[in-house]
């Protein structure tokens, strides 16, 4: 069964690959968000750095994750289900 | 001590006098600085029960232990008196290079008392405090005012001053510095007003020395790395405006009144299409590495910029529900120039503007209308009528709160502030560690002081629900808060020290030679807190104050993420009780005298 995912890019990732929303399809049932990061760092290298470290397949501290505009939880408690969006946003709420 | 110059400047506009006051060192080991210092003096300086516009209730400028350390972000300074707004404590923060030149005056806070007769420009610099004619500069914008004076005393003077809305005490006003910063929030250009005070300048002549300069200098190395790491990345590139995406797709960006039934997309404004699309610089405060300022040229008006941030976004659009960009950057640009809190004015704008929808207003009012042509126009015209007091404006010009009141009809459930201060762009209905903090804090909605969103945005409470934590969560946010006013830290540095309080300890006492630790400054934020409160109570506060508008608390959210949410009174209830208890208090909201005790506010009130 293969899972089709939608991330969403707000502050200096959107900015920085011109892009809202990418739309990512993955030819496996089990997908996590290391792998969603890794897709993404594939196609978008400019985000390595300054918006995702490639190595460790993580966001950087500056960046946060929700899922569906719902709950904000860590990459490792993310479930991902065909359909679902990827929110990575900044991690500084203030202003 | 060192840090510090211990003195208070006290000026009596009346009758135009001056004389310095000694700043006793357990004054300052207790309330340290900026907000907390002046909540001192606002609570040793105000008569009880006085006209916040009256001549009895003092303006106090307040510096701090760590300005002109050179510590990143550390240039600012807080603006205290009793709110025209709320009839509280009204304090709000600024920041720049006036900050070093308040404090190079010779003084660590100005309290001003009295009013003049006539207008007047203060003048406070080596040879003591002039009271200059201030007429020729009435009616002239904050900018303007600013310039003139930097042209007629020369170089080195730093000006505080107000537009035409403080002159005509419209009761949101505000006081601007260097260039367009604001003193936003709680109507204290008001009370400049009121002491018929256009302006007030300082040239510095002194500097006060550290205690212990070379390992000050070691942190400032240190903190200004820290400063341009991850903990601030969101600030430097495009400001608190990447807030306005974010908070449209996660439904917490509170739009045509906190109706939030706007199907108006309003992605053309986001932080990232500003960026992409207008011209944008950066701008710093004195001694801030951050830059969090963005400066946005405005389409169609050669090349003036507007200092824009999330809540001029946010207040000058979504709340009044327009999303033309341009009327947006004009609107905010114009509330800066007049010298008018921006969440305020478009709060009122929008309430009324739903007034008006809904046949509320009373037949004489509608005479007073602008004509317009469209929308944006309209929303223009009234911001305009607000700073002059002319036609509609001078009744808006009192908030939502007073007019609602004076309307009735309904109108108030939808006057949307908390204590009379108007709310700032954060749902509360989907954001219930928020809903607490805009309850609770002394000075009105407020989102600052308890720093309530990053509890619901972290993830480390579920924002939607309503559990015990949350007051918890209240209470260190504004402990932790009132600290950072006080010494003064931007917020926008605070995630970035390692340990905030051993950190902030160890710059305090290297700054002043005092022997403060993490725990007693802790300390000082709860006590700060609690003096914020009990001038509160002197001054009327009661339970019921503490509380959100009707329609937060009636009207569930019609759309988003999460459809029908609601944030009933019984779960409010059940987080403000919370917070009582966690703040040592009692039911009712009062703070019992064994508290008073344990701070030691029972004997530091007492001279």
């Amino acid at each position: 069964m293969a899972i089709n995912l939608t991330v969403e890019l707000f502050g200096n990732s959107r900015v920085i690959t011109g892009q809202k929303l990418i739309n990512l399809w993955f030819s496996k049932s089990e997908v996590d968000i290391s792998d969603v990061i890794q897709e993404l760092g594939q196609r978008f290298p400019m985000l390595d750095g300054k918006v995702l470290d490639s190595s460790t397949k993580s966001l950087l501290s500056s960046y946060a994750l929700n899922l569906n505009g719902v709950g904000f939880k860590d990459a490792a408690q993310i479930e991902l289900a065909d359909g679902d969006s990827i929110l990575i946003l900044p991690s500084q709420a203030g202003g | 001590m060192f840090g510090y110059n211990n003195k208070v400047l006290i000026i009596d506009v009346s009758s135009k006098s001056w004389e310095w006051e000694d700043l006793a060192e357990d004054v300052v080991r207790n309330f340290i600085g900026g907000s907390g210092l002046g909540a001192y003096l606002l609570y040793k300086h105000c008569p009880t029960g006085v006209d916040p516009l009256s001549h009895a209730n003092p303006l106090i400028f307040c510096a701090s232990p760590l300005v002109g350390s050179r510590l990143t972000t550390t240039s600012k300074f807080a603006v205290v008196s009793k709110s025209p707004q709320t009839g509280f404590i009204g304090d709000s923060l600024s920041s720049s290079s006036i900050a070093l030149s308040i404090k190079g005056v010779g003084a660590d806070a100005v309290v001003i008392t009295g009013a003049s007769k006539e207008w007047v420009s203060l003048v406070v610099d080596k040879t003591g405090v002039k009271f200059n004619d201030g007429s020729n500069l009435l009616g002239t914008t904050t900018s303007v005012t600013e310039r003139s004076l930097t042209d007629t005393l020369g170089r080195g003077y730093d000006t505080a001053c107000i537009g035409p809305a403080g002159e005509n005490l419209v009761r949101f006003a505000s006081i601007s510095n260097d260039g367009g910063r604001q003193a936003g929030r709680t109507g204290n250009g008001a009370v400049m007003g009121s002491k018929k005070i256009k302006a007030i300048s300082f040239k510095g002549h002194t500097k006060v020395p550290s205690f212990d300069e070379k390992a000050l200098s070691n942190i400032r190395i240190d903190l200004n790395h820290k400063s341009l790491g991850a903990a601030t990345e969101k600030y430097r590139t495009l400001g608190t405006m990447a807030n306005l995406s974010v908070f449209e797709r996660l439904k917490i960006l509170p739009t045509g009144n906190f109706r939030n039934q706007s199907n108006t997309d309003f992605q053309n404004i986001s932080g990232e299409a500003i960026h992409a699309e207008e011209k944008v610089s950066t701008s710093h405060c004195a001694n801030c590495t951050i830059g969090c300022e963005k400066l946005v040229t405005i389409p169609n008006s050669g090349s003036k910029k507007v200092r824009l941030e999330y809540q001029s976004l946010f207040a000058m659009g979504p709340l009044v529900g327009i999303s033309d960009r341009e009327t947006i950057l004009k609107s905010s640009k114009f509330c800066d120039e007049a010298g008018m809190d921006t969440i305020s004015a478009g709060s009122t704008c929008a309430w009324f503007m739903e007034c008006m929808q809904k046949g509320l207003i009373p037949e004489s009012w509608l005479k007073l209308l602008p004509k317009y042509d469209n929308e944006e126009d309209f929303f223009a015209q009234l911001l305009t009528s607000i700073a002059e007091r002319s036609g509609i404006g001078d009744i808006l010009a009192e908030g939502s709160a007073r007019v609602s009141e004076e309307i009735g009809l309904g109108s108030d459930e939808f006057a949307m502030h908390v204590k009379g201060l108007e709310m700032p762009g954060y749902e509360p209905r989907s954001l219930k560690t928020m809903a607490l903090g805009f309850a609770i804090t002394p000075r009105g909605a407020c989102h600052n002081r308890t720093s309530g969103y990053e509890a619901d945005l972290s993830g480390s409470v579920d924002r939607f629900g309503v559990d015990n934590r949350r007051s918890e969560v209240a209470v260190s946010g504004e402990d932790f808060t009132a600290v950072l006013d006080s010494l003064v830290w931007c917020k926008f540095l605070r995630k970035a020290f390692d340990d905030f309080y051993s950190d902030s300890a160890e710059a305090y006492n290297l700054m002043t030679g005092l022997d403060i630790t993490p725990a007693e400054l802790k300390v000082c934020g709860e006590r700060i807190n609690n003096l914020k409160k009990l001038f509160n109570i002197r001054e009327g506060w009661r339970r019921c104050d503490d509380t959100l508008p009707h329609r937060i608390l009636n009207e569930p959210l019609p759309d988003g993420v999460m459809p029908g949410v609601v944030l009933s009174q019984e779960e409010l209830d059940t987080m403000v009780e919370g917070y009582y208890v966690c703040r040592g208090w009692t039911k009712d909201g009062l703070i019992p005298s064994s508290k008073m005790c344990e701070l030691g506010l029972d004997s530091l009130l007492v001279n």
